[in-house]
């Protein structure tokens, strides 16, 4: 009988109203997907090497052989872009990496048992919610020195917070269903509980969060390496670009511009999609209340 | 309140230290010294000491208003940090400033004609801004309003004119945000029943929709506004460096990247504690605009 009444459970969860795609969710997922599509194969579409110094073509602006022109050491912006493209699209998926593999255990877990560890784990969490957010990525790079792998490394440290506490608080209102109850008593184990059956059924919220992420870490990325923090000379990308582009934007304006709008783009294309994610996945999940409003309440109820 | 400020100092002051290069190369700016003045060093700084002891003498200094040297600049921190607070803070309050003033209206506006042409192009406009980063706003606005145009000096700090370019490039970023937060809670509440009740008993549309909507609308808008208010510092921290203003921004980078700790130790410090007394303000905010909040509390 339980497991009838689980199956239930997992198949109501789990049917999806049709909806039709909409334009919108085909246009940013094909944007998205080509300026993916570019990056990975950036040696193919390249026209040079992006690290090959012409110092004759140095600041040359856009013509046949020079798509997009060149920099100031004459490296082909185009090519650059592509090769940068890599660098941001690797980049994000380190950092959303990390705070998946840090922050939905945790959140789960805390949720799930609540308890001395839910408080330990929550009160570590509003500590690096103080910080506004870069400014602790910057500390980390202060202490453990430049370079795209500690940014990396920094800022999914960063992002694991916000992730946490959301799967915490969408563990607590899955746990209280009746599907887990039965789970428990047909006596399976609290790993595959909270894994398989709790996380399954979070899964979608969860998605268009960690979306929104990616388009996040690009930006917070590429800001680190505009201060000179993130990645090392000559190594590609649009924040280092922008930020060398900006001394010769009188001679080149193609030099911050071409990857401020491939920033730009990639961004809007990012969320526009994880807005659509959101509306396809679940109608219900809009009458949800917001996460702040729902913590808020959670800490009322709890004191 | 306070164990979070004590934990983030800890954690701050660790996390600094942490660091595996030599402060001395620092100080002595990588020229080598001898040995005697290089042991004066190490004691004038404290380095001889262990590091739970240097955080006490840190933490101790700190109570007393004394933050340190800087090493670089063989300044007290607290004068490097009093020459330059005025500008990061004059811009940021200047930003916020120009933040509000201009996407309440267009909040209001994108609301009340929702789905107009006027609705739809704002709310394409708030989507690009929304993904630019501040810094290609700030180089964007720099190349056309100073570089091309001539109206405003492109680098410096000092008047009210050389603040207003980089205000406005971090002020769009938030625009962008609050004003489609303000479209979406404004819309909801347009549709709710005791704006049914405001046009039964005849009140203008513009006063329910001022004074009655609007009040209600706001609270979702201070949340994410709070949210944001990190993300000035930040963004504070990127225009001061396309703009060179020599504010903290730019101090706390270049110590960074000399490895000069007592400075980026105090100016971290300054900022968290800015961005929690911003954020209690904004729970006093919550008490002012909603009568519930201070009912439960």
């Amino acid at each position: 009988m339980f497991t009838l009444l689980l199956r239930q459970y997992n198949a109501s969860g789990r049917k999806k109203r049709r909806k039709p795609i909409s334009a919108s969710f085909i246009v940013s997922l094909s944007i998205f997907l080509a300026i993916a599509l570019a990056s990975a194969f950036a040696p193919i579409f390249a026209t040079h090497d992006p690290n090959k110094n012409e110092l004759a073509s140095s600041l040359a602006m856009p013509s046949a052989l020079h798509w997009l022109g060149c920099d100031q050491n004459g490296r082909d912006i185009y090519s650059r872009l592509l090769y940068g493209g890599r660098t941001a699209l690797l980049g994000a998926i380190g950092v959303v990496g990390i705070s998946i593999a840090l922050g939905i255990p945790l959140g789960l877990l805390c949720g799930f048992y609540g308890g001395l560890l839910d408080r330990i784990a929550m009160s570590v969490c509003d500590i690096i919610l103080a910080f506004p957010t870069l400014l602790l990525a910057l500390i980390f790079v202060a202490a453990f020195g430049r370079g795209l792998n500690i940014s990396i490394i920094a800022l999914g440290i960063v992002y694991v917070p916000m992730l946490a506490r959301l799967s915490r608080s969408l563990a607590i209102v899955e746990k209280n269903k009746p599907y887990v109850q039965a789970c428990i008593a047909l006596g399976y184990s609290p790993a595959r509980i909270i894994f398989k059956h709790i996380l399954m059924n979070c899964i979608s919220t969860i998605s268009v969060q960690l979306s929104m992420d990616i388009g996040y870490a690009i930006l917070d990325l590429s800001a680190l390496s505009f201060l000179g923090l993130g990645v090392l000379d000559p190594t590609a990308d649009w924040g280092a670009m922008l930020s060398q582009g900006r001394l010769y934007i009188m001679q080149n304006p193609m030099l911050s511009l071409a990857p401020g709008a491939a920033i730009v783009l990639i961004t809007v294309s990012i969320n526009i999609f994880s807005d659509c994610l959101r509306q396809y996945l679940d109608s219900s999940q809009a009458k949800l209340p917001s996460f702040e409003k729902f913590d808020r309440q959670e800490r009322h109820k709890h004191g | 309140m306070i164990a979070t400020i004590a934990a983030i100092a800890v954690l701050v002051f660790f996390t600094v230290r942490l660091s595996p290069s030599d402060p001395i190369a620092s100080i002595t700016k990588g020229k080598t010294v001898s040995a005697d003045t290089r042991q004066a060093l190490i004691e004038q700084f404290h380095l001889d000491k262990s590091l739970s002891e240097q955080f006490i003498i840190w933490l101790n200094g700190m109570f007393h208003g004394d933050l340190g040297e800087s090493y670089q600049y063989r300044q007290s921190v607290s004068f490097l940090i009093k020459q330059r607070v005025s500008t990061t803070l004059g811009l940021a309050a200047l930003a916020t400033s120009i933040a509000f003033a201009l996407s309440i209206p267009i909040g209001i506006i994108s609301a009340v004609m929702q789905d107009s042409f006027i609705d739809k192009a704002l709310s394409v406009f708030a989507l690009v801004f929304v993904a630019s980063p501040t810094y290609l706003i700030a180089i964007a606005f720099m190349y056309i309003f100073a570089l091309k145009l001539k109206m405003f000096p492109s680098i410096g700090t000092g008047t009210f004119r050389h603040l207003v370019l980089p205000a406005s490039a971090m002020a769009l970023n938030m625009v962008a945000l609050s004003a489609r937060i303000t479209r979406q809670s404004m819309i909801d509440e347009l549709q709710s029943a005791y704006m049914l009740t405001a046009n039964a008993k005849g009140l203008s549309k513009a006063r329910a929709v001022l004074v009655h909507a609007l009040r209600n609308a706001l609270i979702p808008v201070i949340t994410i506004a709070s949210l944001q208010m990190g993300g000035m510092l930040i963004g504070a921290v990127l225009v001061e460096t396309v703009f060179a203003m020599g504010g903290l921004g730019d101090l706390l980078i270049s110590s960074i990247r000399s490895s000069d700790y007592p400075v980026v130790q105090a100016i971290t410090m300054l900022m968290v504690a800015i961005f929690m007394l911003l954020s209690l303000l904004v729970d006093i905010l919550y008490a002012v605009i909603d009568p519930r909040v201070r009912n439960t509390a």
